[in-house]
C-alpha cells in the first residue's frame, strides 16, 4: 500500500521506466498505453508523443536501449511513417529508477 | 534519428542563449533604481546585501514566473508538483540550487555590480569548460578529441573577452577597490553555473524537462529566504537589512525588470533544460556559452548604449564560436548514446 502510494508521486517518466523494469523489453505505443492507463491521464495525442519523446530521451541518455524498430500503426499516432521502437531498461535505468523509488 | 536530436537540441540551446544574452539588459538595468543605485555609490558591504537580495527575488519571481509561464502553458502543472515535493527527484534540483544560485547567480551579481554586466557575462562562458568536466566525473559523460580541443580553444576565447590586460588594471589600481570581489564573482559563477548544470541533468533523468525549473528555482528562494538572509541580517543588523529589503520590494521598477530577466533568463534556463539530455551537459554549455557572450554584448550595446566593443572582445568571441564548432560537428563521433549505460554494447 506505502509502495503504491509512492508510485503515485514519481513523475510520469519514472513510470515509464517503472513500466520497462516490470514488464521487460517493450514496443513505444505498449508503454505509453500502461504509462496512460496507471496514472490515469487523459489518452490524447499530445501525451502519446510526450512519452514518445521521454523514451528517446532516456535512450540518448543510457537508460534505456532500443532493440528493435518499426512502423507504427498510423492510427496511433494519427500519423503515417512514424517510427516506433522496442526498448529494454539498463543497469543505469535501474539504478536511476531505484533511487527514484527509495 | 542522432542528426534530429542533434538539430532540436542545438535549436533549444540557441534560443536559450539568444535569451540569457539578452538578460543581462535588465539585470544591468536593476541597478538603475533606488534603492539599489544609491548602494552601486557605496560599494563594500551594502553593494553585497544588495547582490543578495536582488539574487533572492530573480529566485521568487523565475519559481512564480515558470510555474504560470512555462509549465503550466506546457501542460505539465501537476508534473512540476510531483517534481518538487518528490523528494528523491527534488534533492538534485536543491543541489543545484546550491550551485547555481547561492554560487553561480550570486557570483554573477556581484559581477555586475561590481564590475559590469559585460564582465559578468564574458566571465561566466568558462562554466562550459568546468560542466563539461564535471559530467565526465559524475555521469562518464564520453569526451571525443574534438569536444577537448573545442574546449581548450573556447576557454582560451573566454580568456580573450576578459581582456587580461584591463583586469590586471584593475586589480592593481588603489582607486578600484573591493573590484576584485567582482573577479571572484565571475569565478564563483564559472564553476556554479558548470556544476549546477550536472545536477539539473541528474534530477531531469528522471522527470519531465517543461517542469524541471519550477523545482530549481523554489529550493533557491528558500535557501536565500529562509537561511542565507537571516543569517546575513544577524550579522549586518536586523533592521538595515530587512529596510533594504522592504525599500527594494516596494520600487514597482524592480518588480518589472524582475519579470523581464524571469521571462529572458528564466526561460533560458528552461529551455538549457530541454537541450541538454539531447546534447550532453558540456556541448549543451559549449554551444550556449558562444552564442550568448556576444548577444549580450550585443544587447548591452544597442539597449544601454555605454559599452565600447573591444578588440578583444571581438577577437575572443571569434575564437569562442571557432572553439564551440569544432565541438559541434564531432557528432559522428557520439555514435548511439552520451554516456555508458553500464551494459556492453
Amino acid at each position: 500500500m506505502i509502495e503504491m502510494a509512492k508510485i503515485d508521486r514519481i513523475p510520469l517518466k519514472s513510470r515509464v521506466l517503472l513500466s520497462l523494469r516490470d514488464d521487460g523489453e517493450q514496443w513505444t505505443t505498449d508503454v505509453t498505453d500502461k504509462v496512460l492507463a496507471a496514472t490515469n491521464t487523459n489518452p490524447s495525442n499530445r501525451w502519446k508523443w510526450v512519452i514518445r519523446f521521454y523514451l528517446l530521451e532516456m535512450d540518448i541518455n543510457g537508460m534505456v536501449r532500443m532493440v528493435d524498430e518499426r512502423i507504427a500503426d498510423e492510427a496511433y499516432y494519427a500519423q503515417a511513417d512514424v517510427v516506433e521502437s522496442k526498448y529494454k531498461i539498463t543497469k543505469l535505468g535501474l539504478e536511476r529508477l531505484e533511487a527514484v523509488l527509495k | 534519428m542522432i542528426s534530429n536530436r542533434y538539430k532540436w537540441g542545438f535549436f533549444w540551446i540557441v534560443w536559450a542563449s539568444i535569451l540569457w544574452g539578452f538578460s543581462y539588459v535588465p539585470q544591468e538595468l536593476v541597478w538603475w533604481f533606488d534603492p539599489l543605485a544609491g548602494l552601486w555609490e557605496a560599494g563594500g558591504t551594502e553593494l553585497i546585501e544588495g547582490s543578495m537580495i536582488v539574487a533572492a527575488m530573480q529566485a521568487l519571481m523565475f519559481a512564480i514566473v515558470l510555474f504560470l509561464l512555462w509549465s503550466t502553458v506546457n501542460g505539465k502543472p501537476k508534473e512540476a508538483v510531483k517534481n518538487l515535493v518528490h523528494f528523491p527527484v527534488s534533492k538534485w534540483f536543491l543541489v543545484s540550487a546550491f550551485w547555481g544560485g547561492l554560487l553561480a547567480m550570486f557570483g554573477s551579481t556581484l559581477a555586475t555590480a561590481f564590475i559590469g554586466a559585460d564582465f559578468s557575462s564574458a566571465i561566466a562562458l568558462l562554466s562550459g569548460v568546468t560542466g563539461a568536466l564535471y559530467a565526465r566525473v559524475l555521469f562518464k559523460e564520453k569526451l571525443t578529441k574534438k569536444l577537448i580541443v573545442g574546449l581548450i580553444i573556447t576557454t582560451i576565447g573566454g580568456i580573450l573577452i576578459c581582456d587580461p590586460s584591463a583586469i590586471m588594471d584593475n586589480i592593481t589600481n588603489p582607486a578600484k577597490d573591493g573590484v576584485w570581489l567582482g573577479y571572484l564573482g565571475g569565478i564563483m559563477s564559472a564553476i556554479g553555473w558548470g556544476v549546477e548544470s550536472c545536477y539539473n541533468v541528474r534530477g531531469i533523468d528522471v522527470a519531465d524537462t517543461e517542469a524541471t525549473t519550477v523545482p530549481r528555482y523554489f529550493w533557491e528562494m528558500i535557501l536565500w529566504f529562509v537561511i542565507v538572509m537571516p543569517l546575513t541580517a544577524a550579522i549586518v543588523g536586523w533592521g538595515d537589512f530587512y529596510s533594504l529589503l522592504g525599500e527594494v520590494m516596494s520600487n514597482p521598477n524592480v518588480y518589472g525588470l524582475l519579470i523581464f530577466t524571469a521571462l529572458s533568463l528564466g526561460v533560458a534556463d528552461s529551455l538549457l533544460h530541454k537541450g541538454f539530455p539531447l546534447m550532453g551537459v558540456g556541448r549543451g554549455l559549449a554551444v550556449d556559452n558562444a552564442v550568448y557572450v556576444p548577444a549580450a554584448l550585443i544587447s548591452l550595446w544597442v539597449f544601454l548604449k555605454d559599452y565600447d566593443i573591444s578588440i578583444w572582445l571581438i577577437a575572443g568571441a571569434v575564437v569562442a564560436i571557432i572553439g564551440t564548432f569544432v565541438m559541434y560537428w564531432e557528432k559522428e563521433e557520439v555514435q548511439d548514446g552520451l554516456r555508458d549505460s553500464g551494459e556492453d554494447d
